[in-house]
């Protein structure tokens, strides 16, 4: 089998010509006549139990047309995106396909239209490998036959689709040995097989560096230069006004705004999104670097696997962020650190001395918790309540002798929600019934509530609007001033720009560079994250 | 439509979601079953509805209920023990041989047959958790191991109470404190104190969380091997009570005691809408599941229904079970 390593290897800087034309070579099935949107909703109604998650939503997207879709957590669009799928039917309402109301009853039927979607939460077969994800559904079998696969014929249409994404990997891996930046890539090469007329993305770039996200982006370009018509779901507004061609705001499930020039009008897009905003808006003071304590975590020569090896030191009161490409590392080093993955070689120094952390229950011990970036495997205890996913392990007073004082527990979960500002109705919700966000803000939730010397965060805004986003910000600021430690994963610069005392680039599990963040630049923390002198 | 903008401070948590009917069955699918069931049974026969009937199915349903506590907690781990009919033969016959052939005291007896049960218990942890054999093979080759043990030691016979010793293992078994069988009042106990475990210590808490999602809750800083070989232990203990207050019934223990029992306990436990993936499940519910499958088979024994009919019936009500759980589960994904 010819593996995507052994073909043209893209040499990354995104300018290279994009097979595009390979991926939609099949034209489109719809054919749209001028000035009838490519997709349209029309007043559309959605309930679950008594929350009203969407009341009477309507938006069209043309032939061509990239429409940024932005709200609040909990807004109500990736609701909107299922029905548009055929994954859950509207109370009322309709969805019109090329001026045709049609009836989704299931994602196949959204698929056989030529609608491609990336979820929010990936739906990928994680014990599968990219091609056969890639083609799930779809298998390629030898001609004539209906149950003999052609893996090789699939390995071969998978190269375009993969390219296109920007993805060097082989198509033989399992999904589930990916870092959760490449399944997003692998979802976005899912989606592009069938996106024959459109494409609607749920957050597609939560973990790409600016870097993919770029690359996503010219696809996503050339796909609209085809007639794609495209809807695009962030919280990152700088890639909102990048991209789209027009946006449509939502908030509590209704329709508060068209913004024609989104670009521009980035201010008026958030006062839409969540009134109120400027009020809290006045950049943070940038904090004194020599405030900050004594070393409180540190790695010296930790090596996992390929990675490593990772030498690091983060004080108390202060916030260290940690930059790199999708698959530098940066999560593994950061598990090493924390107990949850066990080092290959190196030492994990606390507070001076050195420690085996072999689970993260130690972790905990030592006062050094772990929030991982994968939030739906990961993170949250599907089946159970907000209040248990908060208190899962009776942090502080919330259990004595083991046993639970239900009163605390409850008030915890409760103020955990009024903190974090989590929408829903009751704190006995189950954690599935939240939007993405919501779900994200309790896990975040969960680590503050415990008394911890060190947070060791990967990525924890996936997915949080923009407000709810400066607030935990904000608080991180907060808990650095009383002297915890916290290392910041991100692949938002702006965000590390905003928060960090100090960054260091991650590339191979190794620190190759480090900032004052008063001296950091785009330019050159990307280009220490792909590696200067590189061909890249 | 309630006013969806003030949250409920204090009201009782509104069902929030499309499952509202799934959780409508699974929290009463069983009490209304049993009492429509009943109502059957009372209509068709006039033996049915008496005291001594009534009591007769307690106690019916006590050895199933008691091992049924482990098994609900071992599924809602995420877990699965299938030798549990196993253990309890073990237990029984332990208990029995202590005091009849090497006259012990009854109070050891029992002691020392919990004790082994406990122990096979940790064994089935250890090698579902530490080893990691899946759980379902695992605890396949202990029974088939404990069961042979015993056939092996015993040569296959039974082993009786012979006249007055085994007084207090007796007592267990058939005694009565005021008009209730000792088992019904030992069960009724049990469920309350494992009720109040699940619902409000920690150890119940980490119990629904290492079912719910293993590698969240190891990352939230739970111990999810140590923790699960803890719930198996305590379901093997509970097995082991489930043997001995059977031996103590019947006065005698055999090493086919109990055979399949295990699927009389797991059918108990999804009645009760406990799920096979984890993570969810209720004991009291269980305790109904328990009551259930015994007014099913007292009830048929009033109607004369052969005894083969009845195993069917059985099968046919732990299909519908797991169909239930199976599309309640579907639902969420
Ligand atoms: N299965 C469900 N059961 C109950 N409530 C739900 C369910 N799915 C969504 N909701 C509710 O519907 C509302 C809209 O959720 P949705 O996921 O569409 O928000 P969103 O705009 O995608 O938010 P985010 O930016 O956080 O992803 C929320 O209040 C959420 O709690
Ligand atoms: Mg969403």
């Amino acid at each position: 089998m010819t593996l995507a390593g052994n073909g043209p290897v893209l040499t990354g800087s995104g300018l290279d010509p994009l097979p595009v034309a390979a991926v939609l070579a099949t034209p489109s099935p719809v054919v749209t006549p001028d000035g009838v949107p490519a997709l349209a909703a029309l007043d559309v109604h959605r309930s679950f139990g008594a929350v009203r998650a969407l009341r009477g939503v309507s938006l069209s997207v043309a032939r061509g047309e990239i429409l940024g879709l932005v709200g609040a957590n909990g807004a109500g669009k990736s609701t909107l995106i299922r029905i548009l799928t055929g994954d859950l039917a509207p109370d009322a309402g309709e969805v019109r396909i090329a001026g045709e109301p049609v009836h989704l009853t299931s994602v196949r039927d959204a698929q056989a239209l030529g609608i491609g979607v990336v979820r929010q939460e990936l739906d990928l077969v994680p014990d599968l490998t990219v091609a056969e994800n890639l083609f799930l559904g779809e298998e390629h079998r030898f001609p004539g036959s209906t149950w003999r696969l052609d893996r090789a014929s699939m390995a071969r249409a998978a190269a375009p689709l993969l390219d296109a994404v920007g993805l060097r990997l082989d198509p033989a891996r399992r999904v589930s040995a990916l870092s959760i930046g490449d399944r997003q890539l692998v979802a976005a090469a899912r989606a592009l097989r069938d996106a024959a007329s459109v494409m609607l993305l749920d957050e597609p770039t939560s973990s790409l560096t600016p870097w993919e996200t770029e690359r996503l982006f010219t696809t996503l370009r050339g796909l609209a230069t085809r007639g794609v018509a495209i809807i695009y779901i962030s919280h990152r507004l700088d890639e909102i006004g990048a991209l789209c061609d027009r946006v449509t705001v939502i908030r509590d499930g209704m329709h508060v705004g068209d913004f024609g020039a989104p670009a521009a009008e980035l201010d008026a897009i958030v006062a839409a999104m969540t009134p109120g905003i400027g009020d809290r808006d006045a950049p943070a003071e940038p904090r004194d670097l020599r405030q900050r304590g004594e070393p409180v975590l540190e790695a010296r020569g930790l090596r996992v696997g390929r990675h490593g090896p990772a030498d690091l030191v983060l004080h108390r009161g202060e916030i260290l962020g940690v930059f790199g490409l999708v698959g530098a590392g940066r999560s593994t080093i950061a598990r090493a650190l924390t107990g949850s993955l066990r080092p290959d070689a190196g030492e994990v120094v606390v507070r001076g001395e050195a420690v085996r952390l072999r689970s993260p229950w130690d972790g905990y011990r030592e006062g050094v918790a772990y929030l991982a970036e994968d939030r739906k495997a990961e993170s949250i205890l599907p089946g159970l309540s907000i209040r248990i996913n908060v208190g899962v392990r009776a942090p502080g007073d919330t259990a004595r002798g083991g046993v639970l004082d239900m009163a605390r527990l409850r008030a915890l979960a409760r103020r955990t929600i009024d903190r974090l500002a989590i929408k829903t109705p009751t704190d006995t919700a189950l954690i599935e019934q939240l939007s993405g966000g919501n779900q994200q803000k309790v896990v975040v939730g969960r680590l503050l509530a415990e008394r911890l010397d060190v947070l060791v965060l990967d990525e924890p805004t996936h997915g949080i609007d923009v407000k709810a986003k400066r607030e935990l910000l904000d608080l991180l600021r907060d808990l650095a001033a009383e002297g915890k430690g916290i290392l910041l994963i991100s692949s938002e610069l702006a965000e590390l720009v905003a928060v960090a005392d100090r960054i260091v680039v991650f590339r191979n599990g190794r620190v190759v560079a480090e900032f004052d963040t008063a001296d950091a630049t785009e330019t050159s923390l990307v280009g220490a994250a792909a590696g200067r002198g590189h061909a890249a | 439509m309630t006013n969806e903008a003030a949250a409920p401070a204090e009201a009782p948590a509104p069902s929030v979601g499309s499952r509202i009917g799934g959780d409508f069955w699974a929290r009463y699918g069983v009490l209304l079953a049993l009492l429509v069931m009943a109502a059957v049974f009372v209509l068709l026969s006039d033996r049915f509805l008496t005291q001594d009937n009534l009591v007769n199915i307690l106690r019916q349903s006590a050895v199933t209920a008691i091992a049924a506590v482990g098994a609900t907690m071992v599924l809602i781990a995420g877990g699965i023990d299938i030798s549990q009919g196993a253990v309890m033969a073990f237990a029984g016959l332990a208990a029995v041989i202590i005091i009849q052939q090497m006259g012990g005291p009854d109070v050891l007896a029992i002691a020392v047959a919990l004790a082994f049960a406990a122990l096979f218990g940790l064994a089935n942890g250890v090698l579902a958790e530490t080893i990691r054999i899946p759980a379902f093979i695992a605890t396949l080759g202990t029974a088939l191991v404990i069961r042979g043990v015993a056939f092996v030691y015993t040569e296959g016979r039974s082993v009786g109470l012979a006249g007055e010793s085994g007084e207090l293992l007796k007592w267990l078994g058939r005694g009565f404190i005021g008009p209730l069988p000792v088992p019904v009042v030992l069960m009724i106990v049990l469920y309350l104190v494992a009720a109040w475990v699940m619902a409000r210590t920690t150890w119940g808490l980490h119990t629904y969380a290492v079912g719910s999602a293993e590698r969240a809750a190891r990352i939230a800083g739970v111990r999810v091997s140590r923790h699960r070989i803890e719930v198996y232990a305590v379901a093997g203990l509970l097995s082991g009570l489930a043997g001995v207050v059977l031996a103590g019934r019947l006065a005698s223990a055999a090493p086919a005691l109990a055979t399949g029992a295990e699927f009389d306990i797991l059918t108990a436990v999804v009645l009760g809408g406990t799920s096979i993936y984890g993570g969810r499940g209720n004991v009291l519910r269980t305790l109904l599941g328990a009551v259930f499958l015994a007014t099913m088979t007292n009830g048929l024994i009033l109607l004369n229904v052969p005894s083969f009919y009845q195993t069917i019936t059985v099968g046919v009500v732990l299909l519908v079970a797991l169909s239930l759980d199976r599309l309640r589960s579907r639902g969420t994904r």
